[in-house]
């Protein structure tokens, strides 16, 4: 493992010291919210799950042991706090005041719209963490793998599958899928 | 043409770069030969693109203003240290020697009622430094946080950079710009009881300023 640029700051924040952590809160910031966006596909949630995912890291920073970069970990803990927000979106009742037509639709009709944000929709949840860990944050299988919590065989299945869908959803697949022989 | 197509992930580990070295050569030469197999590579390649393309997005400031308000309203002072369980010893055998030597001042008809909880964390932090071996672990990595140290942080804020270390010499600061970037040179007080000062001061500078494209070098 490369040594971890944030360990110096973790070790301040870890004894208590808040400009530390807020310094950590700017480096990570906006990865936390690409990673959160990309999942969530709205950007109000990805923001609550952002800062749910900064409250965690303050709250449990004793817990964080060194055993993986600091920016592992964290992601980790943004993956589950965005996985927990839209379990929440799920759960929620669809108001009677909403004019969406539709719960399950507003992942496709919120902010997050462009053609890409379209493509990532028709992919699995598990899917779109992948590829955007890896294509955007540019992390490891190993990485990826601690952040997901599955195998690397998993890692990169799920990789393969989501690239070729996104290709395809893209129109970059070019003349359909590949044929069988 | 080879007849048998490579696994499936190992194009993808092609396209990574993660192929061994043994294997490269191959793969690579059938993938050449192979319409099917170079048409999965295009799309793997292509996939990737999209999306490395669209890059990082932005957190806006509002919401980034929202987490320091919501860690605001955690409870104060939290020493992380003190619910480590490695550490808890020490903190205890700590207390105790200072008890022991308050007691003894007292005797002497000292006062010594300054030493409060965080001098006895202190002293639990000095100990912890020197005698990890008091709890058989051996040495840790981490023993090194608890030695002073200089440190050299880094936080990125709205240029131009020359502003900014006019500003930051305009409210006391030692500061320089060197090759582009924002140099300031603080005086050293440690930082783990509480904030200094100018440690308060300087994040009230930078933050009005914002986030932006300059990096500040904070020595100490
Ligand atoms: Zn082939």
């Amino acid at each position: 493992m490369p040594p971890d640029p944030d360990a110096p700051l973790v070790r301040r924040a870890q004894r208590g010291d808040r400009l530390a952590f807020e310094r950590l809160v700017d480096r990570h910031q906006h990865r936390l919210f690409t990673l959160a966006a990309r999942t969530l596909g709205d950007r109000s949630e990805a923001e609550d799950a952002v800062q749910e995912a900064f409250l965690r890291a303050w709250r449990g920073l004793g817990s964080f042991r060194g055993g993986s970069l600091f920016s592992t970990w964290l992601y980790r803990i943004c993956v589950n706090a965005a996985h927990d927000q839209r379990e929440r979106r799920r759960a929620e009742p669809v108001e009677t005041v909403d004019t969406a037509p539709d719960a399950r639709d507003r992942f496709a009709e919120r902010e997050l719209s462009g053609q890409l944000q379209r493509a990532l929709a028709a992919l699995d949840e598990e899917q779109r963490r992948t590829v955007v860990l890896s294509d955007v944050l540019g992390c490891s299988y190993a990485e990826i793998a601690e952040i997901t919590g599955v195998a690397e065989g998993t890692v990169k299945s799920r990789l393969f599958r989501a690239r070729l869908e996104l290709a395809r959803l893209l129109g970059t697949g070019g003349g359909g899928a590949p044929s069988n022989e | 043409m080879a007849d048998r197509h490579p696994d499936e992930l190992d194009l993808l580990d092609l396209v990574e770069g993660e192929l061994p070295r043994a294997a490269q050569g191959s793969v690579a030469a059938h993938v050449e030969g192979c319409a099917r197999c170079s048409e999965v590579v295009r799309q793997l390649r292509a996939g990737r693109g999209a999306l490395h393309a669209s890059g990082v997005l932005q957190l806006s400031e509002r919401a980034r203003d929202g987490i320091s308000a919501a860690i605001d309203e955690e409870p104060r002072a939290r020493r992380f240290r003190f619910w480590e369980p490695r550490r808890l010893g020490l903190v205890v055998a700590a207390t105790l020697v200072l008890v022991a030597s308050a007691v003894a001042v007292a005797q002497w008809g000292g006062v010594g009622d300054e030493q409060g909880g965080d001098a006895a964390s202190e002293l639990a932090e000095d100990d912890g430094g020197g005698g990890d071996g008091a709890e058989g672990g051996g040495v840790e990595g981490d023993a090194q946080t608890v030695l002073p140290e200089s440190r050299t942080d880094t936080i990125r804020v709205a240029g131009p950079a020359r502003e900014v270390a006019a500003e930051l010499r305009a409210e006391g600061f030692e500061a320089r710009v060197v090759r582009g970037e924002v140099v300031v040179q603080l005086t050293g007080e440690r930082l783990d009881e509480g904030q200094a000062p100018e440690e308060d001061r300087l994040q009230a500078v930078l933050a009005e300023r914002g986030p932006g494209r300059v990096t500040v070098r904070v020595e100490r």
